[in-house]
């Protein structure tokens, strides 16, 4: 019999699967309540557990590029409030420039008027300017008060230590203008006359007032704001500073970098000992000048004197002293005299490290002038160059070089710089630094450096080598072989002592170009310079060679090709009625016929290489050539060789041969490709306002060699999954670039009144442009702006678009659990009851 | 029929219900025991003579049984077994992979990688940054390395299991081989012999655990055991079986019988480490089937995704290495061959990038610093390497023998199996890492670059724009083993095969749970059938305690009745 079809165990397994379904079931519920997902475990969504991944992951991702463009934004808001200020800056700057043109800076000038009789001896002339007195006592000889005027002037200009001041004698005047602009100096004069002496007096007048730029407080605090704005700082980070190295601040101060038009210091050298069959002669260039007359000139050459009395011309004091010691036995193996022309002759030793003495004395107020080509050189055991730095500190970020040749530790040229910081207190700071450089450098040096004070180094070594110095990069022309330019022949021909004779006949018959005879016969009304104008048209109408006029009621018969000598007579073969005198023939300028020697000019540029757009140029007689450097120069002979293959290809040729010097000189050798062709030969270096994509030190001075070429790049930021965007902004920038180099030139043109109209036009240009392209900086810079706002709001929301789509898988309802928990514990309540019900009504229960 | 020939009959009885009374009073006390089945008593009568109704005696006992439900709960509970095996190891890989979104590292990993990219990409310059870059990537790397041990302690796991389970099927077929021996000394329907079957079907379901197992009843109450697709396990004495790793076999023949072990729990472990490379088999698509392999290839491809250069959006191998250098100038090396007890270590260090006077090269070996600034007549790296190798060489002591070549010099070591240091520089800048940001080609060899980790180089600054563009292009197609991933990014490569497996563990727990009610439906039903019902016993109670009662109330009659009868007698 059976009560019902299921075993007690049975019914065990199934009260008791029943129960565990409903805990499980609660327990579930219960976890769902406290946590309001679904489950923490990914197992439970199935597929669906990847699409919470990725949502999961894709809203990191998103929220991640908000972390960056929110970081990003901090320097992209800081730009723009710099940008509206750097506009507002080139703004006003740009109309700053515009304004003072009208009124300009410049320079005090004080005009020295000279009047009275001369001849006395003994008078005293006393100038005071800028605190020195200049005098000048006549001799009795001065032909004009401009030679008075012109040894002041000469006293004024050679002044050591230097006046403020600068002078040019003009007629009975002496011009006085400052070297900068303001008002310098003081200027006095008095005139002593010597007892019993004519009355003389010495006035000034101040011409003009000098007067500084009303701009340049304005330029300088330019410059100080816009190094500020350029060194603005987002987070200790510069955001000007460029990719790499914006924890350096990207810009000195701008007010004391150099001055881009040219640098106020320099360098030189020379080599004050050299080695045993040295080639350095001693040489020295006598500078005629016109001897008044009764004036003289005593010339002494290693003590042998030769006197010359005026009047004479420059040329004529040229030749004779020329002449004379051209022939002077005493000199024959030591003093060579070469070059010799209408302006004076070079005296050359005959031997290396022999040296001569030349001076010149005499009553001409302005002398001819001696001036050293080259100073002896002594013969030593070593060699010894001796490097001169001078000039204004304070600058940040010139540079000083020097350059050594010695081989066989070097047998390529190196050069070593050094970038002023601008707390150097003297040129020995300088110095000091370089001589580091060399005794640090590796492969050492075979040359010691020593410093000798006041800016000056001493390279010594018993092998020879070369050296030079050099200041930011420079370029110097020197003619190393004068020419002998010709001179055009001119004669005079007088027709003195005419009586009014009709029929006297004037005869002129060149023999050398043989031409002629040329007549004229004269007529009652004929004076001199009838004759000579008679004369004049014949000789012209012939065509000759020989320009014929009429100067100073003479026949001026002037050859058409200097150089090329002209011979004729001039005789009265008719003379009618009274005796008329002969004609005369003065030679008013000698012939001087072309030297057989072209003149060679030597342009040597130095300085460190490895600058990129600075441009190259020389000038020869009105030709320019010009190089742009690329930055990969090795040094300055690269330079060189690149000028001397353009100078040689011109087409029209130059009329000259180009040769780079020898190797490590960094010299460009310009030769007329005939004698007696001067050459008019000039260079400069132009460094640009602009640097496209600089090279490191270029730009920026606390750059470092290391520094890569693209430490300056824009920095570019993954905003969403393929956009990035470039949202900084370097010191770099063209635009910046512009501004920076307007507000520097504008500095150097309030202070330069000379160039003032060039400069501050290149000012107003650059400042022009950078406007212009900081106004697209901040163009970019705001679509930058609006495209990170957009693009995170668009991240903002899709991540708000994951989170509900994950709350739609994971998530559930707290009221619908609640009820879902309600109900398991009523059906669990149930189940109890049932099975508790179940278990009373069994037999067992019944019967017990 | 005589009153003696009743009492015996009533005497019979009482033994009967006495013996009834003892089998209600088993049932009721193994009512709660799952491995016993409901006992009934077989009676017989006894005739006591010719014309005379019998006697009764108990002729035996016997056991409740449902052949059908018990064959369809050991069909059930070899599924069970197999879903459960599956299961238990899915979600140690599960757990492995992270079981929520916050703990699956692979994914976090890859986040904050790109993360690291985007921000060096803001901030080129910050070494925190670059350093991030480093830590980040070494965190894939690590978690690469991770999952990979995991899979192999998994994956050992599981062989050891195969071989623990094979062991317990042994030793299940031998109690069933021992049971066999005693059912056949015993005598039918004795009492002996239900409990022997009970412990026979007891343990056939045991052994359902491990494997599906058909049964055959032999004459002598004995069973033989087959498995489902007709291997004999036991036809007499039970076989040997054995897992060399690989394969179960019989020890008798070696003869390898995976495919033949259906269902149960050996099946689904054997498929679980299941590699069927270079079988020319397409890989199973079950999730449970092939899983390490699958994982394993899984983290491979990772490693290959990372490594690999080729492929259309650039990788980020690519990417990386296209960036260029923002170092004008630069010294690298590289240790070519390694110091070993038969040679020596060699050293190349390379020079590249734009030469300009002035440039400072350092060369480090054992701590001997060795430094060379170019001067103007310098005007090739080849030159360097000569001036550094001059210095080097003319050191005795460091123990190195330098080379110079084009462009780098060879650092030999003066000895065999000696290690030397190496560190360059140039301009005092540590040299950017050109190319290869990870390196190896397999999970377990997968790392950052070792000269990033160690710091002898650091990250290529302007390569973050195109790493970062690579990282997130969405249009890239992965392929491995059990996984195909289309128009997804190197996130959706990490999502993806977290996801898969998320997926195929879901899968398998869903099966898994399904078998394990399904078994316990029908363990309730076979229960239902041969188990104890309480409320029956009790029933049968009073019927045995009424016919007890019945049969006493007999004796008590004829005990009259010959009380009777003696008074009679003695009258």
């Amino acid at each position: 019999m059976a009560i019902n079809s299921f075993s007690t165990y049975s019914i065990y397994l199934s009260n008791l699967a029943g129960f565990q379904n409903l805990q499980s079931s609660l327990n579930d519920l219960t976890q769902q309540l406290s946590s309001l997902k679904k489950s923490g475990d990914l197992t439970y969504y199935g597929a669906s557990g990847q699409r919470l991944l990725d949502l999961r992951a894709d809203a990191d991702k998103r929220q991640g590029y908000i972390d960056a463009t929110t970081a990003a934004s901090t320097d992209v808001k800081t730009y723009d409030q710099v940008f509206t200020q750097m506009e507002t800056l080139a703004s006003n700057m740009l109309q700053a420039f515009t304004a003072p043109d009208s009124d300009p800076p410049t320079k005090q000038v004080n005009t020295v008027t000279f009047d009275g009789d001369l001849g006395d001896v003994g008078d005293v002339y006393k100038l005071t300017v800028d605190g020195r007195l200049f005098s000048y006592i006549t001799n009795g000889a001065e032909g004009s008060f401009e030679e008075i005027a012109g040894n002041l002037a000469r006293q004024i200009n050679n002044a050591n230590p230097p006046v403020r001041a600068t002078a040019v004698a003009k007629g009975d005047q002496l011009v006085i203008t400052g070297t900068q602009p303001g008002p310098l100096y003081d200027v006095t004069t008095q005139v002593a006359d010597v007892a019993g002496g004519q009355a003389n007096t010495m006035t000034q007048t101040l011409t003009t007032a000098g007067k500084v730029s009303p701009i340049v407080g304005q330029v300088n605090n330019a410059l100080i704001t816009l190094q500020s704005l350029l060194n603005e700082q987002v987070n200790d980070r510069y955001i000007f500073g460029g990719q790499t190295i914006n924890d350096i601040a990207p810009v000195v101060d701008l007010s004391k970098l150099p001055d881009p038009t040219g640098s106020k210091d320099s360098a030189s050298g020379a080599t004050t000992q050299q080695l045993a069959a040295g080639t350095i002669v001693q040489k020295m260039r006598v500078t005629a000048d016109e001897l008044g007359t009764n004036q003289t000139e005593t010339f002494s050459i290693n003590g042998n004197n030769f006197t010359v009395t005026g009047p004479l011309t420059a040329q004529q004091v040229a030749n004779q002293v020329a002449t004379y010691y051209s022939t002077l036995p005493a000199l024959t193996g030591v003093v060579s005299v070469s070059d010799v022309d209408a302006e004076g002759f070079t005296l050359t030793s005959a031997t290396a490290g022999t040296g001569f003495t030349a001076t010149v004395t005499g009553t001409d107020p302005t002398p001819s002038v001696i001036s050293t080509v080259q100073a002896n050189v002594p013969i030593g055991a070593t060699q010894n160059d001796v490097l001169t730095f001078s000039g204004p500190l304070g600058s940040i970020g010139e540079t000083y070089s020097v350059t050594i040749t010695d081989p066989p530790a070097h047998t390529s040229p190196v050069t070593l710089t050094y970038r002023s910081t601008g707390k150097e207190t003297s040129m020995d700071d300088v110095v000091n630094a370089l001589i580091s450089s060399i005794t640090t450098y590796q492969p050492p040096f075979g040359v010691t450096a020593t410093a000798l004070g006041n800016g000056q180094m001493q390279i010594s070594s018993a092998t020879a080598f070369t050296s030079s110095a050099a200041v930011e990069n420079s370029a110097a022309v020197a003619t190393t072989q004068r020419t002998v330019v010709p001179v055009a022949q001119e004669e005079q021909v007088g027709f003195p002592g005419m009586k009014g004779d009709t029929g006297d006949v004037y005869t002129i018959n060149f023999t050398s170009p043989v031409a002629g005879p040329f007549t004229v016969t004269t007529t009652s009304e004929d004076n001199e310079a009838g004759v000579a104008a008679k004369f004049a048209q014949q000789i012209n109408a012939a065509g000759i060679g020989i320009t014929a006029a009429v100067k100073n009621g003479k026949l001026s018969l002037t050859s058409n090709t200097p150089g090329t000598p002209f011979t004729y007579t001039a005789a009265l073969t008719t003379d009618v009625g009274q005796t008329t005198p002969a004609p005369t023939m003065t030679t008013a300028v000698a012939n001087i016929p072309a030297g057989a020697t072209p003149q060679t000019d030597e342009v040597t540029f130095s300085g460190p290489a490895g600058a990129k757009g600075d441009v190259y140029s020389v000038t020869v007689n009105g030709r320019t050539f010009e190089y742009k450097t690329n930055g990969g120069e090795a040094d300055m002979d690269a330079i060189a060789i690149q000028l001397a293959a353009q100078i040689n290809a011109a087409v029209p040729t130059a009329g000259v041969a180009a040769t780079p010097g020898p190797v490590g000189s960094g010299k460009l050798i310009i030769t007329a490709n005939t004698g007696g062709v001067a050459l008019d030969t000039t260079s400069k270096i132009t460094h640009p306002t602009v640097v496209t994509d600089p090279l490191p030190t270029q730009y920026n001075v606390h750059q470092t060699t290391g520094d890569s070429d693209l430490s300056w790049d824009r920095a570019p930021i993954t905003i969403a999954d393929q956009l990035t965007i470039n949202y900084t902004f370097s010191a770099n920038e063209p635009a910046i670039q512009r501004l920076i180099a307007a507000l520097r030139i504008a500095q150097s043109a309030v202070t330069d009144p000379d160039q003032y109209a060039d400069k501050m036009t290149q000012a107003q240009s650059l400042a022009r442009n950078a406007l212009e392209g900081i106004r697209a900086l901040h163009s970019v810079n705001t679509v930058n702006d609006t495209l990170m706002s957009a693009t995170t709001l668009s991240h903002q929301t899709q991540i708000n678009v994951n989170t509900d789509s994950t709350q739609k898988i994971e998530g559930v309802d707290p009221n619908e659990v609640a009820a879902k928990i309600q109900n398991a514990q009523v059906q669990l309540q149930a189940v109890f009851s049932v099975v508790g019900q179940t278990s009373r009504l069994s037999l067992v229960n019944f019967l017990t | 029929m005589s009153l003696t020939s009743a009492l015996n009959t009533a005497v019979a009885a009482l033994r009967v219900n006495q013996a009834q009374m003892q089998l209600i009073s088993a049932n009721v006390a193994h009512a709660n025991d799952p491995n016993y089945s409901r006992k009934t008593l077989q009676t017989a009568s006894v005739a006591l003579g010719p014309g005379q109704i019998g006697s009764v005696e108990v002729s035996g006992y016997q056991n409740a049984v449902s052949a059908s439900l018990q064959k369809q709960l050991v069909a059930q509970t070899a599924d069970s077994g197999a879903s459960s095996a599956t299961d238990e190891y899915m979600s140690r890989v599960q757990d492995l992979f992270g079981t929520s979104t916050d703990q699956a590292t692979l994914s976090t990993a890859m986040t904050a990688f790109t993360t690291a990219w985007q921000q060096l990409q803001s901030n080129p310059e910050s070494e925190a940054a670059q350093q991030q870059v480093v830590a980040t990537g070494q965190r894939i790397a690590d978690e690469v390395h991770r999952l990979a041990a995991g899979l192999d302690q998994i994956d050992n796991d599981v062989r050891t299991d195969i071989g623990q389970s094979v062991n317990q099927l042994n030793d299940l077929l031998k109690q069933v081989f021992d049971v066999n021996l005693k059912l056949k000394q015993t005598q039918p329907n004795s009492a002996e012999r239900g409990d022997l079957l009970d412990t026979r079907d007891k343990l056939v379901q045991q052994i359902a655990q491990y494997v599906d197992v058909r049964t055959v009843q032999r004459d002598d109450g004995s069973i033989s055991l087959f498995t489902a697709s007709g291997l004999q396990l036991m036809d007499g004495p039970p076989a040997l079986l054995a897992y060399d790793g690989t394969n179960v076999y019989k020890v008798e023949d070696g003869t390898p019988i995976n495919s033949q072990l259906q269902g149960g729990r050996i099946h689904a472990l054997l498929n679980f480490r299941q590699d069927s490379t270079g079988s020319n088999k397409p890989v199973s698509p079950d999730p449970g089937t092939e899983v390490i392999r699958k994982m394993r290839a899984q983290l491979d491809a990772i490693v290959g995704a990372f490594t690999s250069t080729t492929g259309t959006p650039p990788t980020f191998a690519a990417a990386y290495d296209a960036g260029s250098t923002s170092q004008r100038i630069s010294a690298s090396y590289l240790t070519t061959v390694d110091p070993a007890t038969s040679s020596p270590q060699y050293t190349t260090v390379t020079l590249s990038g734009t030469l300009q006077t002035g440039d400072v090269f350092e060369v480090d070996v054992n701590g001997h610093s060795y430094s060379y600034t170019a001067v103007a007549t310098d005007t090739s790296l080849d030159q360097i390497a000569a001036q550094l190798a001059n210095q080097i060489n003319a050191d005795g002591t460091v123990g190195v023998t330098a080379i110079p070549g084009v462009g780098g010099l060879q650092l030999v070591g003066s000895s065999n199996n000696t290690k030397f240091t190496v560190q360059t520089t140039v301009n005092d800048e540590t040299t950017e890492l050109s190319g290869d940001f990870f390196t190896g080609t397999n999970r377990f060899d997968f790392q950052v670059n070792a000269a990033l980790a160690n710091g002898s180089l650091q990250v290529k600054r302007n390569a973050a724009s195109g790493v970062v563009d690579a990282l997130s292009s969405a249009d890239r197609n992965f392929t491995a083993v059990g996984l195909t991933l289309t128009n997804v990014s190197y996130q959706g490569l990490m999502t993806g095969i977290v996801g898969n497996s998320i997926a195929n563990a879901k899968t398998v727990s869903d099966q898994s749970k399904f078998d394990s009610d399904a078994m316990t439906m029908s363990q309730q039903r076979y229960q239902s059938d041969v188990g104890v019902n309480l409320d029956e016993e009790i029933a049968n109670l009073q019927v045995v305690q009424n016919a007890y009662a019945a049969s006493a109330r007999l004796l008590q009659v004829v005990q009259d009745m010959f009380d009777t009868l003696e008074q009679a007698v003695a009258r």
